[in-house]
């Protein structure tokens, strides 16, 4: 990345905490007020999700979303490859056919747990599991971006936004399990012009998912009696709630 | 002659601009359908910043659901219910390094303590103590929560889901009991209607649009459980677990559209 370019996204990085510190003050007082503010409501339900990565590393997750469709996403979380796939499935033959806008297409073996997509003229295999604790494959939809994320069962996220002509416009790549970076221009990578409304979605879905992983990892220190661990997990959730606060991050189970 | 050259030349002019807004409304309306269309494959995806707190689930002495869910590193809420009406509690508390956790109600009648080490607890209701194991959730179990309002009245719902598919919940109206459930979400509906198990326990009548919202938030569940029992069969390679799935899928929907539920399982929150 350039330094211009640096520059350029710390700036609006700047803007975007600016702008939102006044909104954060309102999500910290519910929060503060009402204990079961982190709990899912029954309309936050989640479909069987599987993760994994091609041989290369980039990031590969399907959900099946109902009793006869699924979706897949593969992302590599640099801006290189992000490829929505859907389609209808018939599971009782155990296979899963899906394909992309751009005329991609992606098979996955329910019970072999192996699969491979073709986009671009690439072949590439990948090796799923079913998704754990806070793992999965997350959407957002606005009306200029599609932001695509998955979060894997090691920690390590990666996402893309897209905007409506599916034109990659920026992509991150993180690892939950390492404390959060001091400034998001170093992992959240912009590849086309965005506005700050997109870099507060980006940052806030990056937090939210830092939330549930170092939940899963306060609870698991906790049950083994690793108190250092769990005291890490503690510090951890106090910079991210406070991120969280300033950037206005919507924190709730709705 | 130059006249008929621009004429000629606004006409050209026109043509072309024509063109190009037609073109322009063209390619918006392409983008716009395709757009639209490929968002509605993966309507059933959650949004980034989901809550997918840990939870544990299991059942205590006298056969009542207790949920605990970690709500942040130290912190913890938790939800003892029995799915009749009579118990129906929610706790909150601190989580320590040493795996335990100390939870209160909130006029602080009960309490619960639980050994996430161990998977071991007890809570004492109105003087009344019992133990209880716990497990980690899986799939689609754990503990939910939604509020509903019509008409001035507020409706709280607690919801548990354990690992088996056992679902209890209660709904309270300023505090009292107005609706409760108690459903095995693993069992086959196409034999008979989920929302039988849905009982008042109040002699008033409830809101039509809450009893609406706890039938539709059953058969919310027993989509979510489904889905998970078709992963695991297609997962085991067994046929005959995913076509009996197919069949109970049809038949939640079925459910769903005599109760007019939203895709989004469950009626309106606020």
């Amino acid at each position: 990345m350039n330094r211009m370019r640096a520059l350029a996204i710390t700036t609006l990085l700047g803007v975007v905490a600016a702008v939102t510190v006044s909104g954060g003050t309102g999500v910290a007082g519910t929060a503060a007020a009402d204990p079961f503010t982190r709990l899912p409501s029954p309309a936050q339900l989640s479909n069987p999700a599987f993760v994994g990565h091609t041989e290369t590393g980039a990031s590969v997750a399907l959900v099946l979303t109902g009793p006869d469709a699924a979706v897949a996403y593969v992302c590599d979380g640099t801006g290189g490859v992000g490829e929505w796939f859907s389609g209808p499935v018939d599971l009782s033959s155990g296979h899963v056919s899906l394909t992309s806008k751009s005329g991609g297409s992606l098979t996955y073996d329910i019970a072999a747990r192996t699969g491979s997509f073709e986009a671009d003229g690439t072949t590439s295999s990948f090796t799923l599991e079913r998704a754990t604790g806070a793992a999965g494959l997350f959407r957002q939809e606005t009306k200029r971006n599609v932001i695509g994320w998955i979060v894997d069962n090691d920690g390590l996220l990666v996402g893309e936004a897209t905007n409506s002509s599916g034109k990659t416009v920026g992509a991150t790549s993180q690892n939950l399990t390492a404390p959060a970076p001091t400034t998001q221009s170093a992992t959240v990578v912009t590849t086309a012009p965005v506005t700050t409304g997109l870099l507060k979605q980006i940052q806030c879905g990056i937090l939210g998912a830092r939330s549930n992983f170092n939940n899963q990892q306060g609870v698991d220190a906790s049950a083994a009696g690793d108190t250092a661990g769990f005291n890490d997990a503690k510090g951890d959730n106090g910079v991210i709630v406070a991120k969280q606060e300033r950037a206005g991050c919507a924190v709730k189970n709705q | 002659m130059e006249t008929r050259i621009a004429i000629t030349a606004r006409r050209s002019l026109v043509t072309t601009l024509c063109v190009v807004v037609i073109a322009l409304v063209a390619v918006a309306a392409s983008q716009s359908a395709a757009f639209g269309a490929g968002a509605e494959a993966f309507a059933g995806l959650p949004e980034p910043g989901h809550l997918a707190p840990p939870t544990f689930v299991g059942t205590g002495e006298a056969g009542t659901s207790v949920a605990l869910t970690i709500t942040s590193p130290d912190t913890a809420v938790a939800y003892v219910c029995d799915g009749t009406g009579k118990t129906g509690v929610w706790l909150t508390g601190s989580v320590d390094s040493d795996g335990t956790a100390a939870l209160e109600s909130a006029d602080h009648k009960s309490s619960l303590t639980y050994d996430l080490t161990a998977g071991t607890g007890e809570v004492t209701i109105r003087g009344t103590s019992s133990t209880f194991s716990l497990e980690r959730a899986t799939g689609a179990a754990g503990l939910y929560r939604d509020t509903l309002t019509s008409k001035g009245k507020k409706l709280i719902l607690g919801w548990i889901l354990r690992n088996d598919g056992q679902l209890v919940g209660e709904g309270t109206i300023g505090g009292k009991p107005a609706v409760a459930t108690t459903t095995d979400v693993s069992q086959s509906t196409s034999g008979g209607g989920s929302d039988s198990a849905t009982t008042p326990t109040t002699a008033a009548p409830v809101p039509q649009v809450f009893a609406k919202g706890l039938r539709c938030a059953v058969n919310g569940f027993r989509a979510a459980f489904n889905g998970q029992q078709r992963a695991d069969a297609a997962a085991a390679g067994n046929t005959a677990g995913i076509s009996a799935a197919n069949v109970d899928a049809a038949a939640i929907q079925k459910k769903k559209n005599e109760l007019g539920c939203g895709t989004a399982d469950t009626s309106q929150a606020t």
